[in-house]
Protein backbone atom coordinates (compact mmCIF):
# COMPACT_ATOMS: atom_id res chain seq x y z
CA UNK A 1 0.00 0.00 0.00
CA UNK A 2 1.49 3.32 -0.96
CA UNK A 3 1.14 6.29 1.30
CA UNK A 4 0.94 9.98 0.62
CA UNK A 5 3.39 12.51 2.05
CA UNK A 6 0.90 13.59 4.68
CA UNK A 7 0.57 10.04 6.01
CA UNK A 8 4.32 9.49 5.90
CA UNK A 9 4.90 12.66 7.86
CA UNK A 10 2.40 11.58 10.49
CA UNK A 11 4.01 8.17 10.81
CA UNK A 12 7.43 9.73 11.12
CA UNK A 13 6.27 12.08 13.84
CA UNK A 14 4.60 9.17 15.58
CA UNK A 15 7.87 7.23 15.37
CA UNK A 16 9.79 10.18 16.78
CA UNK A 17 7.12 10.67 19.46
CA UNK A 18 6.45 14.23 18.35
CA UNK A 19 2.90 13.73 17.16
CA UNK A 20 0.23 15.80 18.91
CA UNK A 21 -2.00 13.81 21.28
CA UNK A 22 -5.21 14.05 19.22
CA UNK A 23 -3.49 13.06 15.97
CA UNK A 24 -1.76 10.20 17.75
CA UNK A 25 -5.08 8.89 19.02
CA UNK A 26 -6.56 9.12 15.52
CA UNK A 27 -3.62 7.28 14.02
CA UNK A 28 -3.72 4.50 16.60
CA UNK A 29 -7.39 4.21 16.00
CA UNK A 30 -6.85 3.78 12.29
CA UNK A 31 -4.11 1.23 12.84
CA UNK A 32 -6.28 -0.93 15.01
CA UNK A 33 -9.19 -0.77 12.58
CA UNK A 34 -7.38 -1.06 9.24
CA UNK A 35 -5.15 -4.17 9.08
CA UNK A 36 -3.57 -3.26 5.75
CA UNK A 37 -2.68 0.22 6.96
CA UNK A 38 -1.31 -1.24 10.18
CA UNK A 39 1.02 -3.58 8.30
CA UNK A 40 2.26 -0.79 6.06
CA UNK A 41 2.80 1.45 9.09
CA UNK A 42 4.76 -1.20 10.92
CA UNK A 43 6.90 -1.78 7.87
CA UNK A 44 7.56 1.94 7.73
CA UNK A 45 8.56 2.02 11.41
CA UNK A 46 10.93 -0.86 10.79
CA UNK A 47 12.47 1.09 7.93
CA UNK A 48 12.74 4.32 9.94
CA UNK A 49 14.41 2.43 12.76
CA UNK A 50 16.95 0.96 10.33
CA UNK A 51 17.59 4.40 8.90
CA UNK A 52 18.04 5.89 12.35
CA UNK A 53 20.45 3.14 13.39
CA UNK A 54 22.28 3.53 10.13
CA UNK A 55 22.74 7.21 10.77
CA UNK A 56 24.09 6.68 14.29
CA UNK A 57 26.43 3.92 13.19
CA UNK A 58 27.66 5.79 10.15
CA UNK A 59 28.76 8.69 12.31
CA UNK A 60 30.25 6.39 14.92
CA UNK A 61 32.20 4.48 12.29
CA UNK A 62 33.63 7.67 10.81
CA UNK A 63 34.56 8.78 14.29
CA UNK A 64 36.26 5.46 15.06
CA UNK A 65 38.21 5.51 11.78
CA UNK A 66 39.53 8.90 12.69
CA UNK A 67 40.50 7.79 16.19
CA UNK A 68 42.20 4.76 14.65
CA UNK A 69 44.31 6.88 12.36
CA UNK A 70 45.17 9.31 15.14
CA UNK A 71 46.28 6.40 17.28
CA UNK A 72 48.83 5.12 14.78
CA UNK A 73 50.08 8.28 13.11
CA UNK A 74 50.77 11.90 13.78
CA UNK A 75 50.46 14.83 11.49
CA UNK A 76 53.72 16.32 10.24
CA UNK A 77 54.17 19.63 11.98
CA UNK A 78 54.46 22.52 9.59
CA UNK A 79 57.39 24.83 9.74
CA UNK A 80 56.20 27.71 7.62
CA UNK A 81 59.15 29.55 6.12
CA UNK A 82 58.98 33.16 7.22
CA UNK A 83 58.07 35.35 4.30
CA UNK A 84 56.33 37.89 6.42
CA UNK A 85 56.75 41.02 4.34
CA UNK A 86 55.32 39.33 1.29
CA UNK A 87 52.40 38.03 3.24
CA UNK A 88 51.45 41.40 4.59
CA UNK A 89 51.79 43.09 1.21
CA UNK A 90 50.27 40.60 -1.17
CA UNK A 91 47.37 38.27 -1.05
CA UNK A 92 48.38 34.65 -0.71
CA UNK A 93 47.91 33.87 -4.40
CA UNK A 94 50.62 36.32 -5.32
CA UNK A 95 52.86 34.74 -2.70
CA UNK A 96 52.34 31.29 -4.13
CA UNK A 97 52.99 32.50 -7.66
CA UNK A 98 56.23 34.26 -6.78
CA UNK A 99 57.52 31.30 -4.80
CA UNK A 100 56.75 29.07 -7.74
CA UNK A 101 58.67 31.36 -10.08
CA UNK A 102 61.73 31.52 -7.83
CA UNK A 103 61.80 27.79 -7.36
CA UNK A 104 61.47 27.17 -11.08
CA UNK A 105 64.55 29.27 -11.78
CA UNK A 106 66.49 27.63 -8.98
CA UNK A 107 65.51 24.21 -10.26
CA UNK A 108 66.63 25.00 -13.75
CA UNK A 109 70.11 26.01 -12.70
CA UNK A 110 70.62 23.21 -10.26
CA UNK A 111 69.62 20.71 -12.85
CA UNK A 112 71.80 22.23 -15.51
CA UNK A 113 74.64 22.05 -13.07
CA UNK A 114 74.08 18.37 -12.56
CA UNK A 115 73.53 17.72 -16.21
CA UNK A 116 76.65 19.41 -17.50
CA UNK A 117 79.31 18.77 -14.96
CA UNK A 118 78.49 15.51 -13.38
CA UNK A 119 76.98 13.46 -16.06
CA UNK A 120 80.11 11.48 -16.57
CA UNK A 121 80.54 10.55 -12.96
CA UNK A 122 77.20 10.90 -11.25
CA UNK A 123 74.15 9.36 -12.75
CA UNK A 124 70.69 9.70 -11.39
CA UNK A 125 68.88 6.45 -11.72
CA UNK A 126 65.52 7.11 -13.24
CA UNK A 127 64.89 4.80 -16.12
CA UNK A 128 64.38 5.85 -19.70
CA UNK A 129 61.74 3.57 -21.02
CA UNK A 130 61.86 4.16 -24.78
CA UNK A 131 64.63 1.68 -25.46
CA UNK A 132 62.81 -1.24 -24.01
CA UNK A 133 59.51 0.02 -25.34
CA UNK A 134 60.35 -0.96 -28.90
CA UNK A 135 61.30 -4.49 -28.10
CA UNK A 136 58.24 -4.76 -25.89
CA UNK A 137 56.05 -3.62 -28.76
CA UNK A 138 57.48 -6.34 -30.93
CA UNK A 139 56.71 -8.90 -28.30
CA UNK A 140 53.21 -7.61 -27.82
CA UNK A 141 52.40 -7.52 -31.51
CA UNK A 142 53.58 -11.05 -31.92
CA UNK A 143 51.19 -12.55 -29.43
CA UNK A 144 48.06 -10.47 -29.96
CA UNK A 145 47.49 -9.45 -26.37
CA UNK A 146 45.20 -6.58 -25.48
CA UNK A 147 46.92 -3.27 -26.06
CA UNK A 148 48.47 -2.04 -22.85
CA UNK A 149 48.82 1.52 -21.63
CA UNK A 150 51.92 3.31 -22.79
CA UNK A 151 54.80 2.67 -20.46
CA UNK A 152 55.67 6.34 -19.99
CA UNK A 153 58.82 8.26 -20.87
CA UNK A 154 60.65 7.72 -17.62
CA UNK A 155 60.13 5.59 -14.62
CA UNK A 156 61.36 5.48 -11.08
CA UNK A 157 60.13 4.19 -7.76
CA UNK A 158 58.15 5.72 -4.92
CA UNK A 159 56.51 4.73 -1.66
CA UNK A 160 53.31 5.56 0.18
CA UNK A 161 53.99 7.35 3.49
CA UNK A 162 50.50 8.49 4.44
CA UNK A 163 47.48 6.22 4.05
CA UNK A 164 45.41 8.98 2.45
CA UNK A 165 47.65 8.96 -0.62
CA UNK A 166 50.94 10.81 -0.20
CA UNK A 167 53.82 9.20 -2.09
CA UNK A 168 57.49 10.10 -1.75
CA UNK A 169 59.84 9.84 -4.71
CA UNK A 170 62.93 11.56 -6.13
CA UNK A 171 62.53 14.98 -7.63
CA UNK A 172 64.62 14.11 -10.67
CA UNK A 173 62.22 11.29 -11.54
CA UNK A 174 59.26 13.62 -11.99
CA UNK A 175 60.99 16.92 -12.79
CA UNK A 176 59.90 17.26 -16.41
CA UNK A 177 56.58 15.47 -16.12
CA UNK A 178 53.34 16.47 -17.76
CA UNK A 179 51.61 13.73 -15.86
CA UNK A 180 52.68 11.16 -13.32
CA UNK A 181 51.09 7.79 -12.63
CA UNK A 182 52.00 5.29 -9.96
CA UNK A 183 51.32 1.61 -10.24
CA UNK A 184 51.74 -1.70 -8.46
CA UNK A 185 50.02 -5.06 -8.20
CA UNK A 186 48.00 -4.22 -5.13
CA UNK A 187 46.61 -0.81 -6.04
CA UNK A 188 46.71 -0.88 -9.82
CA UNK A 189 47.41 2.22 -11.83
CA UNK A 190 46.68 5.57 -10.22
CA UNK A 191 46.91 9.17 -11.31
CA UNK A 192 48.81 11.55 -9.05
CA UNK A 193 49.39 15.25 -8.72
CA UNK A 194 52.64 16.85 -7.69
CA UNK A 195 52.36 18.38 -4.24
CA UNK A 196 55.93 19.37 -3.61
CA UNK A 197 59.32 19.08 -5.22
CA UNK A 198 62.77 20.37 -4.36
CA UNK A 199 65.58 19.97 -6.85
CA UNK A 200 68.39 20.67 -4.40
CA UNK A 201 67.37 17.95 -1.95
CA UNK A 202 65.97 15.78 -4.76
CA UNK A 203 62.79 15.05 -2.79
CA UNK A 204 59.30 15.11 -4.30
CA UNK A 205 55.89 14.39 -2.85
CA UNK A 206 52.95 13.21 -4.95
CA UNK A 207 49.33 12.85 -3.95
CA UNK A 208 47.22 10.07 -5.43
CA UNK A 209 44.35 11.77 -7.14
CA UNK A 210 42.29 8.95 -8.54
CA UNK A 211 38.76 7.82 -7.77
CA UNK A 212 39.76 4.18 -7.99
CA UNK A 213 42.24 4.56 -5.12
CA UNK A 214 40.97 2.51 -2.22
CA UNK A 215 42.95 3.89 0.67
CA UNK A 216 44.51 1.37 3.02
CA UNK A 217 43.86 1.55 6.76
CA UNK A 218 47.50 2.12 7.51
CA UNK A 219 50.83 2.12 5.75
CA UNK A 220 53.74 0.08 7.11
CA UNK A 221 56.37 2.76 6.54
CA UNK A 222 57.68 5.00 9.22
CA UNK A 223 60.39 7.56 8.54
CA UNK A 224 63.43 7.44 10.78
CA UNK A 225 64.43 10.72 12.40
CA UNK A 226 67.89 9.66 13.58
CA UNK A 227 70.94 9.42 11.34
CA UNK A 228 72.02 6.02 10.08
CA UNK A 229 75.40 4.61 11.07
CA UNK A 230 78.19 3.45 8.81
CA UNK A 231 78.05 -0.30 8.43
CA UNK A 232 74.33 -0.52 9.12
CA UNK A 233 72.62 -3.16 6.96
CA UNK A 234 69.95 -1.65 4.70
CA UNK A 235 67.85 -2.80 1.77
CA UNK A 236 65.66 -1.37 -0.92
CA UNK A 237 62.61 -2.31 -2.96
CA UNK A 238 62.16 -0.67 -6.32
CA UNK A 239 61.29 -0.97 -9.97
CA UNK A 240 64.38 -1.18 -12.17
CA UNK A 241 62.15 -3.50 -14.20
CA UNK A 242 58.37 -3.71 -14.50
CA UNK A 243 58.58 -6.02 -11.53
CA UNK A 244 59.54 -5.15 -7.97
CA UNK A 245 63.19 -5.94 -7.20
CA UNK A 246 64.93 -6.34 -3.86
CA UNK A 247 68.49 -5.15 -3.25
CA UNK A 248 70.60 -5.18 -0.12
CA UNK A 249 73.80 -3.70 1.20
CA UNK A 250 74.94 -1.32 3.90
CA UNK A 251 75.58 2.32 4.59
CA UNK A 252 79.16 2.93 3.44
CA UNK A 253 79.65 6.59 4.26
CA UNK A 254 77.80 9.37 6.06
CA UNK A 255 78.01 11.69 3.06
CA UNK A 256 77.18 11.34 -0.58
CA UNK A 257 78.74 12.34 -3.88
CA UNK A 258 81.31 15.12 -3.36
CA UNK A 259 80.70 15.28 0.38
CA UNK A 260 76.99 15.95 -0.03
CA UNK A 261 75.84 16.04 3.60
CA UNK A 262 72.26 15.27 2.61
CA UNK A 263 73.08 11.81 1.33
CA UNK A 264 74.65 8.50 2.28
CA UNK A 265 76.98 6.47 0.17
CA UNK A 266 75.58 2.97 0.07
CA UNK A 267 76.63 -0.42 -1.24
CA UNK A 268 73.29 -1.51 -2.63
CA UNK A 269 73.35 -2.49 -6.31
CA UNK A 270 71.24 0.23 -7.88
CA UNK A 271 69.95 0.40 -11.43
CA UNK A 272 68.03 2.94 -13.44
CA UNK A 273 64.47 2.82 -12.11
CA UNK A 274 65.52 2.44 -8.49
CA UNK A 275 65.47 6.21 -7.98
CA UNK A 276 62.89 7.29 -5.43
CA UNK A 277 62.65 3.87 -3.82
CA UNK A 278 62.81 3.53 -0.04
CA UNK A 279 66.02 2.50 1.70
CA UNK A 280 64.99 0.53 4.74
CA UNK A 281 66.81 -0.29 7.97
CA UNK A 282 66.65 -3.48 10.02
CA UNK A 283 63.65 -2.29 12.03
CA UNK A 284 61.71 -1.67 8.84
CA UNK A 285 61.89 2.12 8.99
CA UNK A 286 62.78 4.28 6.00
CA UNK A 287 66.31 5.61 6.46
CA UNK A 288 66.82 7.01 2.97
CA UNK A 289 65.59 7.51 -0.60
CA UNK A 290 67.59 5.88 -3.40
CA UNK A 291 69.02 8.65 -5.50
CA UNK A 292 71.94 7.95 -7.86
CA UNK A 293 75.10 6.03 -8.70
CA UNK A 294 78.66 7.07 -9.29
CA UNK A 295 79.57 5.82 -12.73
CA UNK A 296 83.32 6.07 -12.28
CA UNK A 297 83.41 3.80 -9.24
CA UNK A 298 81.65 0.47 -9.55
CA UNK A 299 79.04 -0.43 -6.96
CA UNK A 300 78.83 3.00 -5.43
CA UNK A 301 75.35 4.38 -4.99
CA UNK A 302 73.74 7.15 -3.00
CA UNK A 303 70.61 7.70 -0.98
CA UNK A 304 69.09 10.90 0.40
CA UNK A 305 68.90 10.80 4.20
CA UNK A 306 65.52 10.32 5.86
CA UNK A 307 66.18 13.36 8.07
CA UNK A 308 66.25 15.45 4.90
CA UNK A 309 62.94 13.92 3.86
CA UNK A 310 61.39 14.75 7.24
CA UNK A 311 62.59 18.33 6.96
CA UNK A 312 61.19 18.65 3.48
CA UNK A 313 57.83 17.28 4.65
CA UNK A 314 57.76 19.96 7.33
CA UNK A 315 58.53 22.60 4.74
CA UNK A 316 55.64 21.82 2.43
CA UNK A 317 53.46 24.92 2.48
CA UNK A 318 50.23 24.12 4.32
CA UNK A 319 48.13 25.33 1.40
CA UNK A 320 49.69 22.67 -0.86
CA UNK A 321 48.28 19.92 1.31
CA UNK A 322 44.65 19.22 0.57
CA UNK A 323 44.65 16.47 3.21
CA UNK A 324 46.72 16.15 6.38
CA UNK A 325 50.00 14.36 5.83
CA UNK A 326 50.23 11.82 8.63
CA UNK A 327 53.24 9.63 9.35
CA UNK A 328 53.39 6.50 11.48
CA UNK A 329 54.51 7.05 15.03
CA UNK A 330 56.57 3.90 15.02
CA UNK A 331 57.61 1.20 12.64
CA UNK A 332 54.96 -1.48 12.44
CA UNK A 333 57.58 -3.94 11.26
CA UNK A 334 59.75 -4.02 14.34
CA UNK A 335 60.85 -7.52 15.22
CA UNK A 336 59.74 -9.06 11.92
CA UNK A 337 62.18 -11.04 9.81
CA UNK A 338 63.27 -9.31 6.64
CA UNK A 339 61.20 -11.65 4.49
CA UNK A 340 58.09 -10.76 6.46
CA UNK A 341 58.94 -7.07 6.40
CA UNK A 342 59.16 -7.22 2.61
CA UNK A 343 55.83 -9.04 2.37
CA UNK A 344 54.20 -6.12 4.15
CA UNK A 345 56.17 -3.37 2.45
CA UNK A 346 55.99 -4.40 -1.18
CA UNK A 347 52.36 -3.40 -1.63
CA UNK A 348 53.27 0.15 -0.69
CA UNK A 349 56.16 0.59 -3.13
CA UNK A 350 55.14 1.85 -6.55
CA UNK A 351 56.59 2.23 -9.99
CA UNK A 352 56.41 5.94 -10.80
CA UNK A 353 55.65 6.49 -14.47
CA UNK A 354 56.33 9.84 -15.98
CA UNK A 355 54.81 11.15 -19.19
CA UNK A 356 55.93 14.22 -21.05
CA UNK A 357 55.46 15.51 -24.54
CA UNK A 358 59.15 16.32 -25.11
CA UNK B 1 42.47 8.31 32.39
CA UNK B 2 39.00 7.28 33.45
CA UNK B 3 38.53 4.11 35.47
CA UNK B 4 35.88 1.69 34.23
CA UNK B 5 32.88 3.12 36.11
CA UNK B 6 33.69 6.71 35.24
CA UNK B 7 34.41 5.73 31.64
CA UNK B 8 30.96 4.18 31.32
CA UNK B 9 29.31 7.27 32.73
CA UNK B 10 31.21 9.45 30.24
CA UNK B 11 30.52 7.15 27.28
CA UNK B 12 26.83 7.34 28.07
CA UNK B 13 27.15 11.11 27.77
CA UNK B 14 28.81 10.72 24.34
CA UNK B 15 32.09 12.12 25.63
CA UNK B 16 34.54 12.03 22.72
CA UNK B 17 37.61 11.83 24.97
CA UNK B 18 36.18 8.81 26.73
CA UNK B 19 35.54 7.11 23.38
CA UNK B 20 39.11 7.81 22.32
CA UNK B 21 40.46 6.35 25.53
CA UNK B 22 38.24 3.27 25.26
CA UNK B 23 39.40 2.74 21.68
CA UNK B 24 43.11 3.27 22.16
CA UNK B 25 43.49 1.29 25.36
CA UNK B 26 41.84 -1.87 24.11
CA UNK B 27 42.93 -2.06 20.47
CA UNK B 28 46.28 -3.85 20.99
CA UNK B 29 44.47 -6.70 22.72
CA UNK B 30 42.16 -7.39 19.76
CA UNK B 31 44.94 -6.76 17.26
CA UNK B 32 47.03 -9.53 18.76
CA UNK B 33 43.99 -11.79 19.18
CA UNK B 34 43.25 -11.60 15.45
CA UNK B 35 46.82 -11.43 14.14
CA UNK B 36 47.85 -14.45 16.22
CA UNK B 37 44.96 -16.44 14.81
CA UNK B 38 45.49 -16.15 11.07
CA UNK B 39 43.94 -12.72 10.63
CA UNK B 40 45.21 -9.48 9.12
CA UNK B 41 45.46 -6.01 10.56
CA UNK B 42 42.48 -4.91 8.46
CA UNK B 43 40.40 -7.76 9.86
CA UNK B 44 41.49 -6.89 13.39
CA UNK B 45 40.37 -3.33 12.86
CA UNK B 46 36.98 -4.43 11.45
CA UNK B 47 36.35 -6.89 14.28
CA UNK B 48 37.41 -4.38 16.87
CA UNK B 49 35.18 -1.63 15.53
CA UNK B 50 32.19 -3.98 15.46
CA UNK B 51 32.86 -4.85 19.09
CA UNK B 52 33.19 -1.20 20.05
CA UNK B 53 29.98 -0.24 18.22
CA UNK B 54 28.19 -3.12 19.91
CA UNK B 55 29.42 -2.06 23.35
CA UNK B 56 28.62 1.57 22.68
CA UNK B 57 25.08 0.75 21.63
CA UNK B 58 24.55 -1.46 24.66
CA UNK B 59 25.58 1.44 26.85
CA UNK B 60 22.88 3.63 25.34
CA UNK B 61 20.32 1.37 26.97
CA UNK B 62 19.91 2.41 30.58
CA UNK B 63 19.13 -1.14 31.67
CA UNK B 64 22.46 -2.53 30.43
CA UNK B 65 24.69 -3.50 33.35
CA UNK B 66 28.28 -4.52 32.84
CA UNK B 67 29.13 -7.43 35.10
CA UNK B 68 32.84 -7.56 34.31
CA UNK B 69 35.67 -5.27 33.30
CA UNK B 70 35.32 -3.41 29.99
CA UNK B 71 38.49 -5.10 28.74
CA UNK B 72 37.10 -8.56 29.54
CA UNK B 73 33.83 -7.72 27.80
CA UNK B 74 35.47 -6.42 24.62
CA UNK B 75 37.81 -9.40 24.50
CA UNK B 76 34.91 -11.82 24.86
CA UNK B 77 32.93 -10.08 22.08
CA UNK B 78 35.99 -9.83 19.79
CA UNK B 79 36.80 -13.48 20.35
CA UNK B 80 33.25 -14.62 19.52
CA UNK B 81 33.18 -12.48 16.40
CA UNK B 82 36.53 -13.69 15.18
CA UNK B 83 35.70 -17.34 15.83
CA UNK B 84 32.52 -16.89 13.82
CA UNK B 85 34.40 -15.27 10.92
CA UNK B 86 36.90 -18.12 10.93
CA UNK B 87 34.14 -20.72 11.08
CA UNK B 88 32.55 -19.16 7.98
CA UNK B 89 35.83 -19.86 6.21
CA UNK B 90 35.71 -23.42 7.52
CA UNK B 91 38.64 -22.66 9.73
CA UNK B 92 38.31 -23.92 13.23
CA UNK B 93 40.82 -22.82 15.79
CA UNK B 94 40.96 -22.75 19.52
CA UNK B 95 41.26 -19.31 21.01
CA UNK B 96 41.59 -19.28 24.73
CA UNK B 97 38.67 -17.84 26.63
CA UNK B 98 40.31 -15.75 29.30
CA UNK B 99 37.22 -15.21 31.42
CA UNK B 100 33.72 -16.27 30.43
CA UNK B 101 31.17 -13.44 30.18
CA UNK B 102 27.48 -14.19 30.64
CA UNK B 103 24.85 -13.13 28.13
CA UNK B 104 27.05 -13.26 25.04
CA UNK B 105 25.73 -16.52 23.59
CA UNK B 106 24.22 -14.90 20.50
CA UNK B 107 26.36 -11.82 20.31
CA UNK B 108 28.10 -12.72 17.03
CA UNK B 109 24.79 -13.39 15.26
CA UNK B 110 23.32 -10.21 16.70
CA UNK B 111 26.25 -8.14 15.44
CA UNK B 112 26.14 -9.75 12.02
CA UNK B 113 22.45 -8.95 11.70
CA UNK B 114 23.11 -5.35 12.59
CA UNK B 115 25.99 -5.23 10.13
CA UNK B 116 23.90 -6.60 7.29
CA UNK B 117 21.11 -4.08 7.94
CA UNK B 118 23.74 -1.37 7.87
CA UNK B 119 25.09 -2.64 4.58
CA UNK B 120 21.61 -2.93 3.08
CA UNK B 121 20.97 0.72 3.92
CA UNK B 122 24.34 1.78 2.58
CA UNK B 123 23.75 -0.21 -0.60
CA UNK B 124 20.25 1.25 -1.00
CA UNK B 125 21.51 4.81 -0.59
CA UNK B 126 24.21 4.07 -3.15
CA UNK B 127 21.62 2.93 -5.69
CA UNK B 128 19.21 5.75 -4.98
CA UNK B 129 20.76 8.39 -7.22
CA UNK B 130 20.78 12.16 -6.92
CA UNK B 131 19.34 14.43 -5.66
CA UNK B 132 17.50 11.91 -3.45
CA UNK B 133 20.64 10.52 -1.82
CA UNK B 134 21.93 13.92 -0.73
CA UNK B 135 18.51 15.18 0.37
CA UNK B 136 17.95 12.17 2.60
CA UNK B 137 21.50 12.19 3.96
CA UNK B 138 21.24 15.89 4.68
CA UNK B 139 18.04 15.36 6.60
CA UNK B 140 18.57 12.04 8.36
CA UNK B 141 22.35 11.96 8.81
CA UNK B 142 23.44 15.54 8.92
CA UNK B 143 20.28 16.82 10.62
CA UNK B 144 19.74 19.75 8.27
CA UNK B 145 16.31 21.36 8.62
CA UNK B 146 13.78 21.29 5.78
CA UNK B 147 14.30 25.05 5.36
CA UNK B 148 18.03 24.56 4.84
CA UNK B 149 17.37 21.79 2.36
CA UNK B 150 14.82 23.93 0.50
CA UNK B 151 17.41 26.63 0.08
CA UNK B 152 20.32 24.32 -0.73
CA UNK B 153 18.47 22.55 -3.54
CA UNK B 154 16.66 25.64 -4.78
CA UNK B 155 13.08 24.48 -4.21
CA UNK B 156 10.53 27.25 -4.49
CA UNK B 157 9.02 26.48 -1.12
CA UNK B 158 9.43 24.13 1.82
CA UNK B 159 6.31 22.21 0.84
CA UNK B 160 7.86 21.16 -2.48
CA UNK B 161 11.05 20.09 -0.75
CA UNK B 162 9.08 18.08 1.74
CA UNK B 163 7.11 16.30 -0.97
CA UNK B 164 10.35 15.51 -2.77
CA UNK B 165 11.86 14.19 0.45
CA UNK B 166 8.95 11.81 1.02
CA UNK B 167 9.11 10.61 -2.58
CA UNK B 168 12.79 9.88 -2.06
CA UNK B 169 12.07 8.16 1.23
CA UNK B 170 9.52 5.85 -0.40
CA UNK B 171 12.06 4.93 -3.07
CA UNK B 172 14.78 4.30 -0.50
CA UNK B 173 12.42 2.11 1.50
CA UNK B 174 11.66 -0.02 -1.52
CA UNK B 175 15.33 -0.50 -2.44
CA UNK B 176 16.28 -1.07 1.20
CA UNK B 177 13.85 -3.98 1.61
CA UNK B 178 15.04 -5.46 -1.67
CA UNK B 179 18.66 -5.17 -0.55
CA UNK B 180 17.95 -6.67 2.84
CA UNK B 181 16.09 -9.61 1.33
CA UNK B 182 19.06 -10.55 -0.82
Amino acid sequence: MSMNPRELEQLENYFNQTLAADERAALENRMSGDAEFRRAAEEHFDFLKSLQEYSIQKQLRENLDQIHEEMLTSEVEREEPSRGWLKTLWPSIAVAASVALVSTLATYFTLRYYDNEHQTQYQIVSRKVQKIEKSLDKLKNSNNKKPEVAPGNYSGSGFLVSANGYIVTSYHVIKSADSVFVENDKFGRLKTTLVYGNASSDVAVLLINDDSFKRPVTVPFSVRASEGSIGEPVYTLGYPREEIVYGEGSISAASGFEQNENAYQISIPVNPGNSGGPMIDQQGAVVGIINGVQTSVRGTAFAIKSEVLLNELKNIPADSLSKPLRLNNQSQLYGLSRVNQIKKLKDFVFIVKVYNSK
Amino acid sequence: MYLDEALIVELRKNNQLALKQLYKVNYPMILSLVMNNSGTEQEAKDIYQEAIIHFYEKLQHAEFVLTCKIKTYLYAVGRKLWLQKLAQRSKFVRIEEVEPVAGLEDVATEIEARESTFQAMEGALGKLGEPCKTILEDFYLRSLTMDQITEKFGYTNAGNAKNQKYKCLQRLKKIFFEERAR
